[in-house]
Order: C-alpha cells, then sequence, then structure tokens
C-alpha cells in the first residue's frame, strides 16, 4: 500500500433521500491517496448511491463532498471527470457499436483534446496492452466477451490516469480466473498512481484487494477499518455476513 | 498534402468528381419543370443533411426541421418584404435568427430522449404551424407573402447555389465526423449516461449543434423561398416535418451522403410521378410512408446500407 496519508476525497456528513427512503444517511470517511479503499454493504446500502453523488449524477440533500482542495458536491458530472475522477458501471457502459479502438480514441479525446497524434497513438497502444485489449482493438465492442467488456469499460476510465477512479462491482458475472485477471488489473492501477475506491460483492476480491474497507448499512457507515478488523466486527457480522455463518 | 495525395488515390474521389460534373452540366439541358425539381430536391436534402447530423450522428429524432427551414424562409420574407432589406442581407440574417431559435429550442427539447424529444419536436411543429397561420398581419396566413426577392435572376444559378450549400454541409459534415466533435456526438448516441463521466460536456455539444444545424437548414429555406417569391403557412404543416426525416432515414441515417440518395429517392422519384401523371402524384405520401417503413424493416442503413452491402458482396466474390 502506498499510502502517503494525505486526503484525496473527504465526504462529510452527505446525505440523499429519494422520497421517504433516506438512500445515504450523513455518511463521513476519507479516502486516502494511493490506498484502494472497498466500500461494502447488503444490497441497497447505498453504494452506488454514493458513487454517483461523488460523480455528480445525483444532487446531495445534505453534506459535503471534496476532492483534493476542490469543493465537488453538487458539481457537474463532466466537470469532476475532467478533475480527475473516474468511474465504472455496475451494468457495463461501453459504446457498443464502435470498434475498442473508437472507443478509447473517444474516451481520450474527450478529456485531452490538444495533443500530437503519435502521442495519442503511444497512450492508446499503452492502454490496449495494460487491459490486455490489445488484440481485440479492431472488434466491435458489442461483440467482445463479458469480460473483455468490463476491461474495455476500466480502460476507458483510465485513460490520462485520473487520480481516483471508482469501480462499481468490476468482477459481476465473472469466472474466477476472470476475477483474479481483475484483482491483478486493480493492483496495477494502483501501481500506476491512481486511488481506487472500489464496490465489490464478491468477499474473496474485496479482501484480496482492500487496503481499507467502510461498510454500510441502510445508508450509514456502520464500520470502517483493515479487512481483517471488518470480518471480525460484530455489527458488520450481523448487518452484512450474517451472524449464524460467524 | 498528405490528405490531398491520399485523396487523389481513392476511387470515390473520382465518383464523387464525376457526379458533381454531371450536376453541374445536368441544369443546362434541363426543361424549367426538372430544374424546379432540382431545386426543391436539392432544398430538401440539405434540410436532411442537417437534420442527418442530428439524428444519424447525434441520435435524437427531430421532428421539427421545417420549423427551421421555415424560420429562415419567413427571416427572409420579412426581411425583404415587411424590413426592406436587399435578399443578400436578409440571407445573412436567417442562419443568424435560426441559430439562436434552434438553441432556445435545444434547451428545453434536448432534456428529453427518443420517442418524447420526437413527440415534443412534433408539438413544436404544430405550435410554430398554428402561430404562422394564426398571424396574418405578418405571416400572410395561408395568403401568404409575395413579392420575396430573388437572390439571383435565373433558376440555373439558383440551382448551383443550392449545390454550393449542400456541398459546403457535405464538407463540414465529413470534417464533423472526423474531428472530436463527430467523436462527442457517436458517443452522445451510443450512450449519453456514460459520456459525461468520459469528461464530455454533452449538454453544450448538444445544444450547439442542435442550433448549427438548424441555421445551415435556415439557409437552404431563405435561399428556396427566394427563388419561389412566395411564401406562405400551407408549406409548414406537421405533415411536412416528416419529409427531412424520410429523407435522412431512407438515405442512411448517420451517413454523410445518405441524405442525398435520400433526397433522390423520397423527393425526387415521387415528382417523376407527377410528371407522368396527376393522379399518380397524389399517391406521394404514400409512396414515402411505404418506401420507409421497407427501409426501416429491410435494410436499416438506408440506401447507402444497400450499397455497402453490395460493395461488400462484390468485394467478398473478388477476393475468393
Amino acid at each position: 500500500m502506498a499510502d502517503t496519508g494525505k486526503t484525496i476525497l473527504e465526504i462529510r456528513d452527505l446525505s440523499k433521500n429519494f422520497g421517504g427512503i433516506r438512500a445515504v444517511d450523513d455518511l463521513t470517511f476519507d479516502v486516502k491517496e494511493g490506498e484502494i479503499l472497498g466500500l461494502l454493504g447488503p444490497n441497497g446500502s447505498g453504494k452506488t448511491t454514493l458513487f454517483n453523488l461523488i460523480t455528480g449524477v445525483y444532487t446531495a440533500d445534505s453534506g459535503r463532498i471534496k476532492f483534493r482542495t476542490d469543493d465537488i458536491t453538487n458539481d457537474l458530472s463532466y466537470r469532476i471527470a475532467l478533475k480527475g475522477i473516474s468511474r465504472t458501471f455496475q451494468s457495463t457502459k461501453v459504446f457498443h457499436t464502435q470498434t475498442v479502438l473508437d472507443n478509447i480514441a473517444t474516451a481520450m479525446i474527450a478529456r485531452a483534446r490538444t495533443r500530437r497524434i503519435s502521442e495519442t497513438r503511444q497512450k492508446v497502444a499503452d492502454i490496449l496492452d495494460f487491459t490486455h485489449l490489445g488484440d481485440a482493438k479492431t472488434a466491435i465492442a458489442g461483440d467482445l466477451t463479458h469480460a473483455a467488456q468490463r476491461r474495455l469499460m476500466v480502460a476507458m476510465a483510465l485513460v490520462e490516469d485520473p487520480d481516483l477512479l471508482l469501480l462499481d462491482e468490476i468482477t459481476a458475472g465473472m469466472s474466477g480466473e476472470e476475477c483474479n485477471e481483475m484483482i491483478d488489473m486493480a493492483k496495477r492501477i494502483r501501481d500506476r498512481g491512481t486511488t481506487i475506491v472500489l464496490i465489490e460483492h464478491n468477499m474473496k476480491v474485496a479482501m484480496a484487494l482492500s487496503d481499507r474497507i467502510v461498510v454500510l448499512n441502510f445508508g450509514r457507515k456502520i464500520a470502517e477499518g483493515a479487512p481483517e478488523e471488518i470480518t471480525t466486527n460484530e455489527t458488520v457480522l450481523e448487518a452484512y455476513l450474517g451472524r449464524e455463518e460467524a | 498534402m498528405d490528405f490531398i495525395s491520399n485523396l487523389l488515390r481513392k476511387k470515390s474521389t473520382y465518383i464523387f468528381l464525376a457526379c458533381l460534373i454531371f450536376v453541374v452540366i445536368l441544369p443546362l439541358h434541363s426543361s424549367g419543370y426538372v430544374l424546379r425539381v432540382m431545386i426543391t430536391m436539392a432544398s430538401g436534402i440539405i434540410a436532411a443533411m442537417c437534420l442527418n447530423v442530428v439524428l444519424g450522428y447525434m441520435g435524437y429524432p427531430s421532428l421539427c426541421q421545417n420549423v427551421f427551414y421555415g424560420v429562415g424562409a419567413y427571416t427572409m420574407a420579412l426581411a425583404t418584404v415587411k424590413l426592406g432589406f436587399s435578399p443578400w442581407t436578409a440571407l445573412l440574417l436567417s442562419p443568424i435568427v435560426t441559430f439562436i431559435i434552434g438553441y432556445l429550442a435545444a434547451i428545453p427539447f434536448l432534456k428529453l430522449r427518443s420517442m418524447f424529444f420526437a413527440i415534443a419536436t412534433l408539438a413544436f411543429t404544430g405550435v410554430v404551424a398554428a402561430v404562422l397561420i394564426n398571424l396574418p398581419n405578418l405571416t400572410g396566413s395561408n395568403a401568404g407573402l409575395r413579392g420575396i426577392p430573388r437572390l439571383v435572376k435565373s433558376d440555373i444559378t439558383f440551382f448551383y447555389l443550392e449545390i454550393a450549400l449542400m456541398l459546403i454541409v457535405l464538407i463540414l459534415t465529413v470534417l464533423m465526423s472526423r474531428s472530436f466533435w463527430g467523436k462527442i456526438l457517436i458517443a452522445i448516441r451510443e450512450d449519453e449516461d456514460l459520456a459525461p463521466h468520459l469528461g464530455i460536456n454533452v449538454t453544450k455539444y448538444k445544444r450547439l449543434t442542435f442550433a448549427v444545424t438548424s441555421a445551415a437548414t435556415g439557409v437552404a429555406g431563405a435561399i428556396f423561398f427566394s427563388y419561389q417569391t412566395f411564401i406562405s403557412s400551407n408549406y409548414f404543416t406537421i405533415g411536412s416535418s416528416f419529409t427531412a426525416l424520410a429523407v435522412a432515414v431512407v438515405g442512411g441515417g448517420g451517413t454523410a451522403l445518405g441524405p442525398i440518395f435520400g433526397g433522390l429517392v423520397v423527393v425526387g422519384a415521387p415528382e417523376v410521378f407527377r410528371g407522368m401523371s396527376e393522379t399518380l402524384s397524389l399517391w406521394r405520401p404514400a409512396f414515402v410512408g411505404v418506401v420507409l417503413v421497407a427501409v426501416i424493416l429491410l435494410s436499416p442503413g438506408g440506401v447507402v446500407g444497400i450499397f455497402q452491402s453490395v460493395v461488400g458482396y462484390f468485394k467478398k466474390r473478388g477476393a475468393r
């Protein structure tokens, strides 16, 4: 873990209601630069809502989100992206009728419009290599396997090396081998200097990847700590893992 | 220089030049009626080319293209007939007015998507049609406004003017499709929810694209009604708003050349029927409807899609 102790993302007293449902409830925690923070919680605990609040999809009812020195609470999604926060989605989102190369080129063009073509080509080649998509670069994204589409989604989020990457259930629907490949990729992303916050339902993946874990239940933080602390935390066991299994 | 030498190496460049020469020579040997059909067709094609950017590249099925065609046309008519401007000054005014109206319309409408956007833009066409009918002092209503001065004297020059505008729109569409703007529009079409997370200011690009294409459509309308010297609200009905959509879809959405082929089929072919008999011309809407349904069912890529399939088939055969 390359934790420098510096806070990259600060969530303070954040709340979001949908009608009578309190999806995120007075949430406070920090993400440290260089770490992989796991976000756990049962279905409906507010994990994806939190991602949507950080990336400007939803507006917060109260509270504050600070990215480095910028207050990004309720800022527009594209501005947040340009500040250096990238994300992936629970359901795969890529440009299905376009080639892999076009998908990555579009993501690159959207973030940095002024660059020499040779430099862009080199960067695209690097990303393809990094995400093991080199052989599929001329394939139509919609024709790729599920795992390759998930890798492509990560590749698009990775262009221009974001400072913070939010991964939403990146191993969903993947086989054991594909999960391992994704774990390896997430570690390599961190080694490139990108801080990661990940939502993960696969406990093996969450434990293998996370330096620290925050557990949510009904939108509230019920635990925070190292993976080994979380697995023995009584409140977490009760709310999420289940008392009997413990 | 690389760009030009690349162009010179392509067969399609020579085919395009041959077509262009044919189009330039064609009116010199055409009757007045045929020339009129060609001017009408060229004007419709320009409107469809502009719609094609909004529909084919950006993915928004607009049904108010003829509103902008009308705004450009009425700017020409009112600026010349009521305000006494020269037609060339009015021609400069028409894209400015249309751009502003297009941008203002984009603010509420582009918050909607797919069929909701289509319905809202259709309703907008209805509202504008009602306004044109109900302001007789300004628009002349059904009786119309007469005496719009001509930009140029001869019909042939009008035809060349339309072709020049068509070429400009075609070149700009091709350049746009290869630039970051084109990539961004395709990203919006493919997944509008993903695009902002890549750093794309979706709202800005959608509104600007809608307004710029509206402005170009306005110029086409201004030129056509200056040629016609007469304008009335009858030209801008809800029904007529489907023509540009039919031209764009039949030609092949999202392809630069699609609307040209679409215009030949949707606007040109029925005029040939009209030339044969007046009764046949009454079947024009039915013809357009049947062609539109047939294309959607059999070849969603339109005429260009069929052409690409045929070329692909022969290339494959040649490779065997």
